[in-house]
This record gives C-alpha cells, sequence and structure tokens, in this order.
C-alpha cells in the first residue's frame, strides 16, 4: 500500500515534469525556430518530434475510439438492451466497410457518397423543417420579449440573404441591415467570444506549464 | 424567694410590703378572672376581683347578703344598671364578642368562677382590699345596703358611661392591683388612648355603652343622684385608691417604654417583672381564641415554650401545683365554646401584662376566624398583628393543590371553521393525484404541411427551371478578395486546399466553393489536397471528379498524382496543423492511396507551408478554420489564406478577414453565387449556384411566411390558452 502510493507519487511528479517540460520546449521553439544560417534550431527538432507524437497518439486515440464503440454496442447486444437492434446494425455496418475496404481499397469510397453523405445531408434538411417549426411553435411556448427579438432577428437575416421572388433585393435589408445585423452585431459577439476563448487558452496553458493543472495525473 | 417582685418596676421588694416601695404600686394582686370570661380573650380580660355565691361563707357579711341578694332578687336592680346589664346580657356573645365587665355577670352579678376561689378566699382574709372593691357591684343590685362610696360610685356612672368603673376602681383605693389603676384611669383618658392601655374587655364595654350611651343616659340621669355630691363623699381608701392611681399612670408612662406590643424583648422583660401568683397562669391560658401575638396553627408549641422560658421563675407552692398540662386540659376547645370554669385561673392576668400583648392593643375585639387562626399574625415590624400575610416559613407559603385545566380547547366557531378547512386541504394533499400528462400536441400535420412547402418550394424551381428571382447584385468585398487572388495565381502554382467539411454541409459547401474552384483550376495550378476531418479526404474526391457535385469542377478532370496530390487526413488536431505547419513533409508524407507525396510532381519544391501559393481552407466549423488561421499562420509567410465557409460561422471567422488574417472570403450559398456572378467563364456556363439560387430564394420566402405566420398564430393561441387557464385558476 505504501509502495503503490510512493509510485503513484513518483508517477505524478515524472509526469508533471514531462508535460511542463515539453510545454516549454514546444514554446520556446516558436522562439527560437532557426539557427543563424537558416537551419532548423534544436529546439525546433525537439518540438517537431514532441508534436509527431502526438499526433501518432491522436491517430492512435481514434483507432481505440473504434474499439470502444465496437465493445459498448457489443456489450449492449449481449445484455439484450433497449435498443440493441440499433447496436446490432452498427457493428453490422463496420464490419461490412472495414471488410469493403480491405478486400476492395478503390470502391470503398462510393461507401461513403452513397450512403453517409446522403444520409447526412437527409438529416440536415430535417433539421431544416425542424428549425421552421421550432420557430412557429416558439411563441406558444415561450412568449417574451427575447423569444421575439430571437424571431424578428431571424426574419430580418433570412429576407436580406436571397432576394425576394419576383421582387428582388429589398431597398436597405440586403445591403444594409442584413451586413449589419451579421458583421456588427453578431461579429461583436463573436469576437467577444473569441477573445475569451483566447485569453481561456492562455491560462490553461500557463497553468499546465506551471503544473497548477495536471489533467494527466486523473483527479489529483 | 427573697421578696416580691413589683408588677411594675419589676424591682424586688419585701414580701410584707403590700405596695411598691419604689413605685409605690400595688403588690399583691387583687384580681380573679371573671366566670364568664369568653375563650376568646383566653387571658383574663380584667382581674376584677369579682365574689362568688360559693365563696359566701368566707365573705363578709355585707358581701355574701349581696351575692344572695343578688341570685335571689333581680327586680331590685336599678333600671340603669338593669339597662346595663340587660344589654350586655342581650349583646354579650360567649364566643367573639368581647367579654363583659369583667366581676358583672349576665345578670349583673357579682361572678367568679370557681378557679377564683383561691384568690377569693385570700380576698376574704384582707377585708381591706376585698370590701371596696365589691361593695360598689354588690351595691348595684342592692339598693339599700349599698354604702356610700358605692352610691358615688353610681353617680360617676350617670356622668359618663365608664365613670363608675373608674369611681369603681377609684375606690377600690390602694387594695386594687396596677390593672385596677389602669382602669381607673380610662375615664379621663382619650379613646384612643383607652384602647392601647385597657384591657379588652373594657374597651368593648366602653364600644358597647357608647353605642347605647344616648339610651342609657336618661336613665342614669333620672335616678342617680349628681356625682357632685357624690365626690364629696369620698371615703379615705378611695383616695389612698386615687393616689395609687396617679402612680399607676406614672407607671403607665414608663410602660411605654417597654412598647410591649410590638417589640418582643420587652415582653420578656416585662415577664420578668410578673408577680409569682402570675407565673403559673400564663401557660394555662395559652389556648386563647382572642387575637393571640402568635397563633400557633398547627399546634405549634414555640409560643408555649417560649412562655416557659418567660415564666421560669419562682412560684408558689399554690401555682407550681397547677400544671400546663392542666390548664391546657381545661382549656375550651375552639373558638365558639365558652370558658369552663376550670380555666378560670388560665385566663388571669393582669392587664397591665395584657397591654403587654401587642396584638391585643392593636387588634382590639378581633375574633379571628378559623382561617385565621390556621394562619400565622405577625408580631413585629409594620405587619404587626396582621396574620396570613406572610407564610409561615419560608418556601412554606400557600401550598395548594395545582389547579387543573380543562383539556378541551376552547374554540369559537369560526375557528371551528378554519380547522376544519385546513383538515380538508391537508387531507387532500395526502391523497395521490392522478398527474396530469401535459399533451404536447405534435400535430404531425403541420410538420407535414410545412415539410411539403418546403420540399415544394425548393424542387418546384429546379424541376420546372422558372427563374423567379433575379441574380444577386450584391459583391461582398471579401469575395472580391478571394476573386482577386485567385485571378492573380500563377499558372501551375501550388495550392494547398483544405477539405474540413463534414458531409452534412458538403452541399452548400460544394455549391459555395464550385465556382472559386472551377476559376482555380482554369489556372491550371498544382493541388495538394488534405483534410483534418476523416470525411474531409473523400469529400475532396467527389468535389474534383464527381460531376453531381460540381460538373464545371469535375469538367477539369485533375488526376491523382499529376495535377493534384491528396494527403487524406491529418490527425492531431491543432498539433498536427502546426506540425504541418513547420514541417509538411513530415505531417503527411503519403497520399491517400499510399504513395511518397512529396515525390510527386505537384509538390516538386514544396518544403514548407510558406512555399504554396495560396492556402485555400473549405470549412463549415469555425474551429477548423481557427485552428488553420492560428496554427499555420506563423509560418505561412506571406501566403494568402482564403477561406469559403458556411453561412453560419461567418460571423466567427468574419474577425479574422477584418483582422487581416485571411484575405479572401466565401460564404455559403450567397456568397458562391456572388462569386459565380463575378467571375464569368469563357463558355459563360453557370455554376451550380445559379441553379440553385431560385430554390433558394423561393425556400427562404416560404420559410419566412410560415415562420412569420405561424408565429403571430402561436402567438395567439398562447394568449388565449394562458388566458383560459388563469380563467380556470381563478
Amino acid at each position: 500500500m505504501k509502495r503503490t502510493s510512493l509510485l503513484s507519487s513518483v508517477i505524478a511528479i515524472a509526469s508533471t515534469a514531462i508535460a511542463i517540460a515539453s510545454g516549454v520546449l514546444v514554446l520556446a521553439g516558436y522562439f527560437f525556430a532557426q539557427k543563424a544560417d537558416g537551419q532548423a534550431s534544436l529546439l525546433t527538432n525537439i518540438r517537431l518530434t514532441l508534436l509527431n507524437w502526438a499526433i501518432i497518439l491522436a491517430g492512435f486515440a481514434i483507432f481505440i475510439g473504434i474499439l470502444s464503440l465496437f465493445q459498448v454496442h457489443f456489450k449492449k447486444i449481449q445484455n439484450k438492451q433497449k435498443g440493441s437492434v440499433y447496436s446490432l446494425l452498427l457493428i453490422i455496418s463496420l464490419v461490412a466497410t472495414f471488410l469493403f475496404g480491405l478486400v476492395k481499397p478503390g470502391q470503398a469510397e462510393k461507401v461513403f457518397t452513397t450512403i453517409q453523405l446522403p444520409v447526412e445531408a437527409s438529416l440536415m434538411a430535417l433539421l431544416t423543417v425542424t428549425l421552421t417549426y421550432a420557430s412557429i411553435r416558439l411563441l406558444r411556448r415561450r412568449f417574451n420579449l427575447l423569444s421575439v427579438i430571437f424571431l424578428v432577428t431571424a426574419l430580418l437575416i433570412l429576407l436580406g440573404t436571397a432576394p425576394l421572388p419576383f421582387l428582388g433585393d429589398l431597398p436597405g435589408l440586403s445591403d444594409w441591415v442584413r451586413p449589419f445585423l451579421a458583421h456588427v452585431m453578431a461579429g461583436a459577439g463573436a469576437r467577444g467570444i473569441l477573445l475569451g476563448m483566447a485569453l481561456g487558452t492562455l491560462t490553461t496553458g500557463l497553468r499546465i506549464l506551471f503544473g497548477a493543472d495536471r489533467p494527466y495525473v486523473g483527479n489529483k | 424567694m427573697a421578696g416580691v417582685l413589683c408588677p411594675m418596676c419589676g424591682k424586688s421588694n419585701p414580701t410584707e410590703l403590700e405596695n411598691c416601695q419604689f413605685c409605690d404600686a400595688r403588690l399583691t394582686p387583687l384580681s380573679a378572672s371573671t366566670a364568664d370570661a369568653s375563650p376568646d380573650q383566653g387571658l383574663p380580660l380584667g382581674p376584677a376581683p369579682t365574689t362568688s355565691s360559693d365563696s359566701s361563707g368566707d365573705l363578709p357579711d355585707w358581701l355574701s347578703g349581696l351575692g344572695k341578694a343578688a341570685s335571689e332578687d333581680e327586680e331590685e336592680v336599678p333600671d340603669w344598671l338593669a339597662s346595663l346589664s340587660g344589654e350586655e346580657a342581650g349583646t354579650s356573645v360567649p364566643a367573639s364578642a368581647p367579654a363583659p365587665e369583667p366581676g358583672l355577670n349576665a345578670t349583673g352579678s357579682l361572678s367568679a368562677g370557681p378557679g377564683g376561689k383561691d384568690w377569693m378566699a385570700r380576698l376574704g382574709s384582707e377585708p381591706q382590699s376585698a370590701t371596696p372593691e365589691t361593695t360598689p357591684q354588690s351595691g348595684l343590685q342592692g339598693k339599700g345596703e349599698s354604702p356610700d362610696w358605692l352610691n358615688q360610685l353610681k353617680e360617676k356612672a350617670i356622668d359618663s358611661e365608664l365613670a363608675p368603673l373608674g369611681d369603681e376602681g377609684k375606690a377600690a383605693g390602694a387594695d386594687i392591683p396596677d390593672w385596677l389603676s389602669n382602669f381607673g384611669s380610662t375615664p379621663g383618658t382619650p379613646e384612643a388612648a383607652t384602647g392601647e392601655s385597657l384591657p379588652e374587655w373594657l374597651s368593648d364595654l366602653e364600644a358597647k355603652t357608647g353605642t347605647e350611651s344616648a339610651a342609657s343616659a336618661p336613665i342614669f340621669s333620672s335616678e342617680l343622684p349628681p356625682s357632685s355630691s357624690a365626690r364629696d363623699e369620698t371615703p379615705s381608701w378611695l383616695s389612698q385608691f386615687q393616689a395609687d392611681v396617679n402612680a399607676a399612670e406614672e407607671q403607665e408612662a414608663k410602660q411605654e417604654q417597654f412598647d410591649a406590643a410590638t417589640q418582643p424583648p420587652a415582653k420578656e422583660n416585662g415577664t420578668g417583672t410578673l408577680p409569682d401568683w402570675l407565673a403559673g397562669i400564663k401557660p394555662a391560658s395559652t389556648p386563647s381564641d382572642g387575637t393571640p401575638a402568635l397563633i400557633a396553627t398547627d399546634g405549634g408549641t414555640a409560643p408555649e415554650e417560649k412562655d416557659d422560658a418567660a415564666f421560669s421563675m419562682e412560684i408558689p407552692d399554690w401555682l407550681s401545683k397547677l400544671k400546663p398540662e392542666q390548664a391546657a386540659e381545661n382549656t375550651p376547645e375552639g373558638d365558639t365554646e365558652p370558658s369552663t370554669p376550670e380555666n378560670l385561673e388560665a385566663s388571669e392576668l393582669p392587664s397591665w401584662v395584657k397591654a403587654m400583648r401587642p396584638v391585643e392593643s392593636v387588634v382590639d375585639g378581633a375574633k379571628a376566624t378559623p382561617q385565621e387562626n390556621a394562619q400565622v399574625t405577625e408580631q413585629s415590624g409594620p405587619l404587626a398583628g396582621l396574620s396570613g400575610v406572610l407564610p409561615v416559613g419560608p418556601g412554606m407559603g400557600s401550598l395548594r393543590k395545582p389547579p387543573v385545566y380543562s383539556t378541551i380547547l376552547q374554540v369559537t366557531d369560526g375557528q371551528q371553521r378554519y380547522a376544519d378547512a385546513l383538515e380538508r386541504l391537508i387531507s387532500s394533499e395526502t391523497q395521490p393525484q392522478t398527474a396530469k400528462r401535459a399533451h404536447l400536441a405534435s400535430n404531425q400535420l403541420w410538420r407535414w404541411v410545412i415539410s411539403g412547402l418546403l420540399i415544394l418550394a425548393v424542387v418546384l424551381p429546379l424541376i420546372t427551371g422558372i427563374s423567379v428571382t433575379q441574380a444577386s447584385k450584391l459583391q461582398p468585398p471579401e469575395m472580391v478578395n478571394a476573386f482577386t487572388l485567385i485571378g492573380n495565381l500563377p499558372t501551375n502554382a501550388p495550392v494547398l486546399v483544405v477539405f474540413d467539411y463534414d458531409p452534412a454541409l458538403s452541399a452548400e459547401l460544394e455549391t459555395a466553393a464550385a465556382p472559386l474552384m472551377d476559376h482555380l483550376m482554369l489556372q491550371g495550378p498544382r493541388l495538394t489536397l488534405i483534410s483534418t476531418s476523416p470525411t474531409g479526404p473523400a469529400l475532396a474526391e467527389r468535389l474534383l471528379h464527381d460531376t453531381s457535385a460540381s460538373p464545371l469542377v469535375a469538367g477539369h478532370n485533375y488526376q491523382a498524382g499529376q495535377q493534384y496530390v491528396n494527403l487524406g487526413y491529418l490527425a492531431g488536431g491543432p498539433s498536427g496543423v502546426l506540425y504541418f505547419a513547420i514541417s509538411p513533409a513530415k505531417a503527411a508524407p503519403f497520399t491517400l492511396d499510399g504513395q511518397q507525396a512529396w515525390q510527386l510532381p505537384p509538390l516538386q519544391g514544396i518544403q514548407k507551408l510558406s512555399d504554396f501559393a495560396a492556402v485555400i481552407v473549405l470549412t463549415d466549423n469555425a474551429d477548423s478554420g481557427r485552428v488553420w488561421i492560428e496554427q499555420a499562420g506563423s509560418t505561412i509567410g506571406n501566403t494568402p489564406i482564403l477561406m469559403v465557409i458556411s453561412a453560419q460561422v461567418e460571423p466567427l471567422i468574419l474577425p479574422y478577414y477584418d483582422s487581416g488574417q485571411i484575405k479572401g472570403l466565401v460564404t455559403g450559398l450567397a456568397g458562391g453565387e456572388a462569386y459565380g456572378q463575378t467571375f464569368v467563364r469563357p463558355d459563360a456556363q453557370t455554376g451550380l449556384a445559379q441553379r440553385y439560387w431560385n430554390s433558394f430564394s423561393v425556400g427562404i420566402l416560404v420559410a419566412e411566411l410560415l415562420v412569420l405566420v405561424g408565429a403571430l398564430w402561436s402567438a395567439f393561441t398562447g394568449w388565449r390558452a394562458r388566458r383560459d387557464k388563469s380563467g380556470e385558476g381563478v
């Protein structure tokens, strides 16, 4: 028990040191990217190595994700849980696509273009109907100022996006109202979101570099 | 016994003296308790010596004859005396009323209890003191036989109500004790002072006679001679008695210093001056029905013990034989029982001793009720004489049974109604109720109607080919910049095209990107395709070769490995993009079909990202577009970044265009249509954007109408539902 805790502490310390060192090296590679003769510096090479490892690990994570997906749905079928039929269909499709890719690698993209792409496009089309119906029901379920503002804004954006049939562009709507709403109003909000994300990313990076946040050691 | 203690000054005197050698007070008592002494008084109210019929043999002749006359012939009593005696007989209450005049019984005759036999006998042996004392009273009964001094006393009774008594005391002369001298001083003292100094029985007598003075005075005045003549005939012994009275008055002033009524130590001192003959009487008279100084409600022995200590002096043999127990046995029990002759001795106390009893003087004639007997009368302090004011002892106050309260709640009708209503509410809350399932009308019909209208709005223009709208005249500046950059690309220039969109939005992205790609491919560049989405490589191949996606782009017939290289999927997200930005060859060394990509002609001369002539990012996700801008921006150099984005990410990508990090931007179908309107092919063919534009315009119009009308209708129905619901609630 004591040895286990000691080992855990050693692992935690080692992982923290590795994480901080990796961050510092990658960050330093931004400032010392090249030598005087224009060749890549040692820090750049180290950074590239670390990034390559990260790409490999991320690719392997996809493979692990596929295996986890297979395992979860296989257990559902074993336990005969609700919706196990769909799990069975998912596993069959997964195995068939994999085998089809192995047998006929040149024809594998047909599975994508004939099955996956139409399905996802159909879902997006259904989303159009759903959003329209939700907009209609909005004032019935929640009749307040924000709901009205939301609907009016959506209508103005739609009116300014395309000219009306047989009428063309509405004066002032497509060239002023819609750009104002999309570029000024929505852009202001988007900039705020982006600034917040940048500050959050910077803070998170600094905390990891300082060892304040150690997500790689689990709950410690 | 060395001598006789003076009852007044307390000093010792030789036994042979009759008067105190210091204060000249009478040393030998002449008093005896009355036979009809009230038990309320307990102690003898007045020491008036009386004679008894039983002791007639010992009495002198004149006195014995007086006794016979008094018993045999009552008609011989004068009217004034008869009225006086009759009044007393009629009003006297043995239990509660103050005792009548000592020496006078109910019939007006002299009386003496059995207990008075001894002193009566001794009184008989002392004719000097007994004769003048008893003569006046006997003279009241025997008219013709009364002596002169008695006649004078009778005249005094006419002058004032108590004058006869005072004169009677005066007539007693030196033979009467000091209590009788106090009695003799009462006529001249005020009533208040009389109440303090006189015994109780005398005070009561004054009160009674005072109330009856109006009736009795005329009788006295008509039958009795003037008092002036009587005073002139005062005998010598009466003069001596007057002198004793004067001396007693002086002694009375001294007695006030004792303040016997309120101070117990004074009582002890006073008791020390008691004569011997009184020493044994006090314990016998302890049970009293009057208003004693301390009432032992529960038979407490504290007063008795105190008296024992006070009277623990040398007593004569004849008194020592009288034990307190015997006296207690003879003492009548109860408040209303008259005293028996056996306890006559127990009530013998001179007036000055009686006066020392504090409560007797304060609460004169007060009758204690049985409840008061059970309470304690205060002896000292401002509460002296008040009984039942303070508890018997600390913590022993009124011990009473705790009150019993009714357990039945007294409520009014209104309170009962409210309680019933509350009970109904609570009982209804505890009962399970069937939850009403909120019926949300799915309104499948409306959904089908909406779907049908939208499908018709999109499909009909496509099928019929009817142009219902005009081409957009708007040319966004970002689109114009993109068009300019594409137009400025040199021939066979390496261009990196990033396909980072999902199949769901492929229709929008392909339609928006087709004019730009058509324009680009007309320039003859070398294309390098890469994607950070797993489906991106397939979508890239589809856009380049599938005529359904874009016949104009597919019409260029670009060959993999010759005009373009598909590097496939770039894993790692931002890290992968960064790695590709730093070292593209190491990040994506192979083509989609497994060839060495960087050895192929399209990638010749490309070492780093900045070696590309342009980077075009097709994305429907703001994050992926932001990653490319942020990660590749530091290494891309002067290579422009162009983007073809979905309309939904325009607000998030547009700030990068405003900041100059991206040089051109084509947004959605409207942007593609605008780009197509800008770029006119040499053969004047139109792309998908122009074909979809009518459907797009009609579809948006239908959607707007549905949303507008439906929203108004929903607002109205919602308002009506809320109104109905509020009406039901009321």
